[in-house]
């Protein structure tokens, strides 16, 4: 079955990671100055830019409420991202939509009561998109909102899911996830496991749900210690120079 | 783990506009993780791949083939005798992209069986035998380097383990100078081509030699000719249109894609029956209804083979032709033929999808047999007619001149009229009878291996097996409460079904306890796995291929009497009235069988016949230590049982004839050589009632578990359907029938079968039977699907005159059954059961794999008569024997006539195959038959043969005198019984004679014939058969009850 081009009976994928791994996660905090935080994460062949301002004031008066901070997020994809150039890099439906996702996301995990009547923008555009997009795109916010220093209740920690053969694949690239599975994409707050984001495309039978999903938070735990050893370094390299 | 990029780059797009390659980056992972799978090694991890299939340690060498080998000869690998093979991922991945798909997956899948010891290293993840591709350096020169890199690591693998003197490496390559730099860090690596080494190790006569030189003769034939530009001036082929012209029509709807059947009785003629959803003509764009698009001629054909699937270009309305309808030849009739029905759509082949690409068997010309083993090209002739002639290159064909062998096609060369093939192995001589029946499976695609050491070792044993304690929690305990017992024809092994009937207070309960195979078969087991692949027991004429293991189908999952057994029970509470339906309910138990009767038996209970004779014949009785009071009142309840068993059966049939099920002659034809079950001569050849009870209690079950899963699991129950036959099948049945003033309203089953019911002629039985036999002819065939969205969604069941229905009752012997089995319980067993329930695609593709195989196994059984009728008629004594025919069809040159003695439908040819003779009396005898000039005229309903000095007319349903005569003219095609008339006068009814005399069973004859065999062989041989198969005193004739059994049930 076509399964085995993206399982093979060893156990290796079709670029030879084995179920469980995740690629390699390499990132740059604090490369644009301008901004009060910002993220470069690169995942596998992923490459997602974050950046973050504020907490400032309002631009309208419609945003503005009185016991927390208004959190804006755009969500946009560059033009030369994909394989094939992209018409348009934002406004469509999709982007949107994620857009909002990302935005309710964070609203829940970012201690939003701190700032009233405040404003925080959050801005990621993929430069190259290889699969998990909205994974990467949620791991890049995270490490941006850090580097701003907006109080946060836990990382959020994302990865992409998909089930093959029976067996959960965890950090999907660009290939797999035009793959045969359903594709479940999981953001946790990895200290109490609590889900922050979730959205499952094409169909996942009840009875694997629960399989797929704890990998998934797997997944996120090992983002999690990956993004807090990037930030203590990162915090060390700042303190020294 | 270290990550590198890979550039790949997708070849030019068809659709979209021209804008180059498109070149992709993908990861790519190195590890230092991956295992070497030797049995010995202690240092790799091993459990991070499939234990299954590891190199074990018996094996004196590895052999690791290169790209370019495994590329051109992994058919040779695949032989089962070449063990140790170690496929690099470099050369699997060149299979399956450069070559073909499906050739990888039999590669693979011949090198996942365990004691292959072979093993898939994917060389290019691992970090020492990777290196990127440098940019001047050509893909073969790559590929190469990689091969070399894996062969040095697993040497050094081998040394570090210190086997060096144990195991060898042996590289094979066809350019084994490009490797030599190997051996200069490698000196004891050994690098040899195919050739070498199989005739070093195999030795130059093997089989597995011989199929490797029938590759090479192919491969090096195939240069490239000059390809001519639409028509070849020798043949008359037309290339095939190109893959963007064939995508493009296909999506337009100009043209039709599907599989094409070669007509078996007219070997000109080829349908392909459409897949896509519209045609349209190319003149005017209406679409036209459904039908099987006719390929008329060779030429049109154009070098495609029964069983692909190809693209039909529709031909102009005016060169539409029609269905020949002179009767069935063997020849190629190309001669224009005046009788025609009418035009139908009518098409040529301008490419082909999907070659079929089995194994075929095919056996030498007559002609060939040179005396040295020199290497020659033959045309070989296949047993299935359908097929041309295979041209193979080989050096065997004096040794194998009376064998069967397996050939397989390789291309088809627009300027030759004949196939290019190649030989594989043989299988025995022609005439032998585990030959023929060797060739008949590997003609239908079935599989015989015997059952894996990993199936058996995964089942429990079945001499130690007992209940266990969680179960008996479990399940509830029927054993004490419940008379339960079964009825199957003698000597029947697999128990699938028993049942109980309980007089309660207010309700009548029916029982019908099913073996429950679902708990030992899990799904994702090894079992499971093979038990789906072969989705049904075959029974042959003479021996059957069980779907599970012995232990399970005979033993364990067997209901076999006075032995505590899983169950799955529909229980279901009549009212004790008019048996209507009060309550229903389905639960897994324990029961214990208290009697396993056969047939005969039950038919004496319900007879009343006397309580000793009774005792007599069941040996539970007979053999128990009771006293004869204990004796008498365990016979009562039996008796009462049975009888009340019978009652509800008879008022179910009733209700279901109200609702249209259509009693069809299903034996005779099905099986069309075997007859009805008959113990002896004395018993009248009458389908005895308990039969019908138990068909009736049967369907009954099927019937509440399909209302079931399909209302709990409206998008994936597995259901059996049975759709309507279009009108226009019916013709046949509606002409015969007015023959005689009967008229058949075919509108719905119900009036289908009230009108056969009428057609009756009171002083011939036959008649009614031949019109049933037509009406069975004229049905479709049922088949498994989904009630999921994806089914074409005729969920009925035409035949048996019920809206939902399922096979649920025979999980021993039906795939289906055991599926519907875990459908079934995870509806009433939630807790329990984890076995995984197909969604409704995966769902509808195993039904038509079980669709295919039960289709495969039938044409099996069928042929598989045929095959000891032939033999058995080929008997110098009883050539040329004389019986009794009925006419049921009228053709242009002759009649259909059928021998209900024997079974045999056949033409009766009174035209010969000039055109010019026919079949008349002599003139001085009128009682002896020749062939002089003459002229047929024929209209449906009679055919009158005149010639200058005489004439004589047949009509419909008369009786003729026939001559069984077997054509054994060509060796290489299977035996083909026909009938010739031997008095041109019909023949006046015998007032009964011929019910009494009974039927000649298979049974007789093979036993005939079993017993001229042993004469002319040891023995011991035969002996040895007997034991191999687990063959028991009344054989053949269970083997033929079975297939009744199936007949009446399996529609």
């Amino acid at each position: 079955m076509a399964d085995f081009e993206y399982l093979s009976p060893e156990g290796l994928r079709s670029d030879g990671r084995r179920p469980q791994e995740l690629r390699v996660l390499s990132c740059n905090i604090s490369h644009c100055l301008q901004a009060d935080g910002s993220a470069y994460l690169q995942q596998g062949n992923t490459r997602v830019i974050a950046t973050v301002y504020g907490p400032h004031d309002v631009s309208r008066r419609s945003e503005a409420q009185h016991d927390k901070a208004f959190i804006n997020c755009q969500f946009s994809m560059a033009t030369f991202s994909t394989s094939e150039r992209k018409k348009r890099p934002t406004g469509d439906k999709s982007c949107l939509e994620t857009s909002l996702a990302l935005k309710k996301t964070f609203e829940a995990a970012i201690l939003t009561d701190t700032y009233p009547h405040s404003k925080i923008d959050i801005f990621v555009q993929i430069l190259q998109s290889d699969g998990s997009d909205k994974a990467v795109s949620i791991n890049a916010i995270t490490m941006a909102l850090i580097d701003a220093g907006i109080p946060m209740k836990d990382y959020v920690c994302a990865t992409s899911v998909t089930l093959i053969n029976d067996t959960p694949i965890v950090d999907l690239n660009y290939f797999e996830e035009r793959g045969p599975g359903p594709e479940l994409i999981v953001g946790t707050l990895p200290k109490s496991g609590k889900i922050v984001f979730l959205q499952v495309n094409s169909r996942l039978h009840i009875d694997n749900m629960e399989k797929v999903l704890k990998e998934g938070m797997n997944g996120n735990q090992r983002v999690h210690t990956i993004l807090d050893t990037l930030i203590k370094k990162h915090l060390e390299k700042s303190i020294l120079t | 783990m270290k990550k590198v990029d890979r550039t790949v780059i997708l070849p030019l797009s068809k659709r979209r506009p021209r804008r180059g390659p498109i070149s992709i980056i993908r990861e790519h992972y190195l590890r230092d993780d991956i295992p070497c799978r030797m049995k010995q090694c202690g240092i790799c991890n091993q459990e991070l791949s499939d234990t299954q299939c590891m190199l074990t340690d018996d094996l004196s060498h590895y052999l690791l083939p290169d790209v370019n080998v495994v590329e051109r000869f992994h058919e040779v690998l695949e032989y089962p005798t070449l063990r140790g093979l170690i496929i690099t991922q470099t050369a699997s991945d060149n299979l399956k992209y450069s070559v073909s798909y499906t050739k990888f997956m039999r590669f693979m899948k011949s090198l996942s069986v365990p004691s292959k010891s072979s093993v898939h290293f994917p060389n290019e993840h691992q970090l020492e035998t990777y290196v990127e591709q440098e940019p001047t350096e050509t893909i073969d020169d790559w590929e190469q380097k990689l091969t070399m890199l894996a062969a040095k690591w697993y040497y050094r693998h081998i040394e570090m383990l210190g086997l060096v003197d144990k195991v060898k490496l042996v590289l094979i390559t066809e350019e084994c100078k490009d490797y030599a730099e190997v051996l200069t860090s490698c000196p004891l690596i050994q690098i040899s081509t195919l050739s070498e080494y199989l005739q070093s190790h195999h030795g130059s006569s093997s089989s597995i030699y011989e199929l490797h030189q029938s590759l090479v003769a192919v491969q090096t034939e195939s240069k490239d000719e000059e390809v001519p530009k639409g028509q070849s001036s020798i043949t008359g082929y037309t290339e095939y249109l190109n893959d963007d012209q064939l995508e493009e029509g296909i999506e337009k709807g100009s043209l039709v894609t599907g599989e094409i059947r070669v007509s078996k009785f007219h070997r000109n003629e080829a349908f392909v029956k459409p897949r896509n959803s519209r045609i349209y003509t190319d003149i005017a764009t209406e679409p036209i209804a459904k039908q099987d698009v006719l390929i008329h001629g060779i030429v049109h054909r154009n070098r495609s083979i029964t069983g692909d699937i190809v693209c039909v270009q529709l031909l102009d309305r005016s060169e539409w032709k029609g269905v020949t309808r002179k009767l069935p030849s063997r020849d190629n009739d190309e001669s224009h033929d005046e009788s025609c029905d009418n035009p139908r759509p009518t098409g040529r082949v301008v490419g082909i999808l999907l070659r079929s690409n089995r194994d075929i068997i095919a056996s030498f010309p007559e002609e060939s047999a040179s005396s040295n083993y020199k290497l020659e090209k033959v045309l070989v002739i296949p047993y299935d007619i359908r097929i041309p002639k295979i041209r193979i290159s080989t050096r065997l064909s004096n040794e194998l001149k009376h064998h069967r062998i397996v050939v397989r096609f390789d291309n088809w060369d627009i300027n030759s009229y004949y196939p290019n093939g190649h030989f594989v192995r043989s299988i025995g001589p022609i005439g032998d009878t585990e030959t023929e029946i060797q060739a008949i499976l590997i003609e239908n695609e079935l599989s015989t291996s015997s059952f894996t050491q990993s199936i058996l070792s995964e089942l429990p044993d079945g001499d130690s097996w007992k209940i266990e304690e969680k179960e008996l929690k479990n399940r509830i305990d029927l054993r004490e409460s419940h008379l339960i017992y079964s009825i199957d024809p003698k000597g029947c092994e697999d128990v699938d079904d028993t049942l109980s009937v309980r007089s309660l207070r207010k309700v009548i309960e029916l029982g019908v306890h099913i073996a429950d195979v679902s708990y030992f078969v899990r799904s994702g087991s090894y079992t499971d796995r093979e038990a789906r692949e072969r989705s049904t027991t075959v029974y042959l004429a003479d021996r059957r291929y069980d779907m599970l293991p012995a232990v399970l189908s005979s033993n364990l999952c067997s209901l076999l009497s006075n032995v505590d057994r899983y169950a799955v029970s529909v229980l279901c509470r009549l009212n004790p009235r008019d048996f209507s339906i009060e309550s229903v309910s389905v639960r897994r138990t324990i029961i214990r069988s208290a009697y396993k009767l056969t047939y005969e038996v039950a038919q004496d209970l319900f007879e009343d016949k006397d309580d000793k004779y009774i005792i007599d014949s069941i040996p539970e009785l007979s053999e128990s230590k009771l006293t004869p009071s204990e004796l008498a009142k365990k016979v009562s309840d039996l008796r009462q049982s049975i009888k009340k068993l019978v009652e509800i059966a008879r008022v179910l049939r009733e209700k279901r004839n109200r609702n249209g099920a259509v009693e069809l002659e299903g034996v005779e034809v099905k099986i069309q050589m075997t007859d009805k079950d008959n113990i002896d001569d004395i018993i009248p050849k009458k389908v005895l009632e308990v039969h019908e009870t138990v068909a009736e209690c049967m369907i009954f079950a099927n019937e509440l578990v399909a209302k079931d899963i399909s209302l709990h699991l409206p998008s994936k129950a597995l259901l059996r359907s049975h759709a309507a036959p279009p009108q226009d099948q019916f013709s046949l049945l509606k002409s015969c029938a007015s023959a005689r003033n009967y008229t058949i309203d075919a509108r719905s089953n119900f009036k289908l079968a009230q009108s056969l019911n009428k057609a009756v002629d009171v002083t011939d039985p036959e008649v009614n039977k031949v019109l049933r036999m037509l009406a069975t002819q004229a049905m479709i065939q049922a088949l498994y699907t989904s009630t999921g969205p994806g089914s074409n969604h005729h969920l009925s069941h035409y035949g048996l005159g019920i809206k939902h229905y399922t096979h649920f009752t025979s999980p021993i012997r039906r795939y289906a059954d055991l599926l519907v089995h875990r459908q079934l319980l995870s509806i009433y067993d939630k807790g329990r059961s984890d076995d995984v329930i197909p969604d409704d695609s995966e769902l509808q593709r195993i039904c038509e794999h079980m669709n295919d195989k039960k289709r495969a196994a039938k044409r099996a059984q069928l042929e598989s008569s045929a095959l000891f009728q032939g033999l058995y008629f080929l008997n110098a004594s009883r050539a040329g024997t004389v019986t009794e025919a009925i006419v049921y069809n009228i053709r242009a040159n002759g009649v259909m006539a059928y021998s209900p003695r024997y079974g045999i439908q056949s033409p009766v040819y009174f035209k010969d195959k000039s055109g010019r003779l026919v079949l008349s009396p002599k003139v001085d005898d009128p009682n002896t038959l020749n062939w002089i000039e003459g002229s047929i005229t024929f209209n449906d309903h009679s055919i009158k043969v005149t010639t200058h000095h005489s004439s004589f007319t047949i009509s419909l349903f008369d009786h003729i005198l026939v001559s069984v005569k077997v054509d054994s003219t060509s060796p290489a095609h299977p035996h083909k019984i026909s009938l010739e008339l031997n008095q041109c006068t019909p023949i006046k009814l015998s007032t009964g004679d011929h019910q009494k005399e009974g039927k000649t069973t298979s049974k007789d004859i093979i036993k005939v014939l079993r017993s001229e065999e042993e004469a002319k062989r040891d023995k011991d041989t035969s002996e040895m058969l007997s034991e191999e198969y687990k063959q028991q005193e009344h054989t053949l004739y269970t083997i033929i009850n079975k297939m009744h059994y199936i007949g009446i049930r399996d529609y």
